[in-house]
């Protein structure tokens, strides 16, 4: 999170809206914002939301994680909404929309994540 | 619930999928599991449900304007949260995500009678489109 700059800018129970400003320390050579950066906040996003609505002094950590990348970035301010779909009581399901300053929809991701001891797992 | 007229695969017919509606970038299917679709566990296989789910998202996508004349799936992935019974009445709403020129990205979710979540799924197809 702090590496690649990004930060929290809403929560509430069960959902988790992350933001990047995204740079040229972000793109690949291609000229855009690598796969890997945006995965990076969609992932984040989605492991938090679920850690609204988990008990205190419990973690989880991805144990699978599918996204589309539906549009190139260039740069400009990246936000990752992420929202709890189901909890379990051993596996927990999430998604989340990455969206570019237009409001665009550039990634579409969903999770699963098992819950963990807080410590465990966490960045 | 009235049907909507549709040609039907082969495939649609065998596993009973049934058309409910349609709307913009949107389908709904329904299905009646069978004694025949039970998986070791005596549920509802997964490859049933995620038949269901293929089609519904193809389905949706067909109500694209400019129209797709040809649709295949490339990409097809499931989380499955609760197991569905034998006997059980399960509904696919898919919908359109994302539509391309060259692909469709889409989602769905797959509920039982009672409203509960079954699964969720997403797709990507390639698509050739009809000129606007």
């Amino acid at each position: 999170m702090e590496t690649l700059g990004a930060r929290i800018s809403e929560s509430e129970p069960g959902r988790v809206v992350l933001e990047l400003d995204a740079g040229p320390q972000h793109r690949h050579g291609g000229g855009v914002v690598q796969g890997g950066v945006i995965t990076q906040i969609a992932d984040a996003a989605m492991g938090m939301s679920l850690a609204t609505l988990q008990e205190d002094g419990l973690w989880n950590t991805t144990i699978e994680l599918k996204i589309n990348f539906i549009r190139p970035v260039v740069s400009g301010r990246l936000r990752a909404v992420g929202r709890v779909v189901e909890m379990k009581q051993t596996l927990m399901f999430s998604e989340a929309d990455v969206l570019d300053e237009q409001d665009r929809l550039v990634a579409r991701a969903s999770s699963t994540c098992l819950a963990v001891p807080e410590g465990q797992g966490r960045e | 619930m009235s049907n909507v007229a549709e040609a039907r695969s082969p495939a649609w017919s065998w596993l009973g999928f049934r058309l409910v509606e349609t709307g913009a970038g949107t389908a709904v299917v329904d299905m009646t599991t069978t004694e025949n679709m039970a998986n070791h566990s005596g549920f509802v296989h997964g490859g049933i449900i995620s038949a269901l789910a293929d089609s519904a998202m193809g389905r949706s996508l067909r109500t694209l304007k400019p129209g797709v004349s040809r649709a295949m799936s490339f990409d097809l992935k499931l989380s499955f949260i609760s197991a569905a019974k034998i006997g059980e009445e399960l509904r696919a709403a898919g919908k359109v995500v994302h539509a391309g020129r060259r692909t469709v990205v889409t989602e769905c979710r797959i509920e039982g009678k009672d409203g509960r979540l079954i699964a969720t799924a997403s797709g990507t197809f390639a698509v050739t489109r009809e000129k606007e």
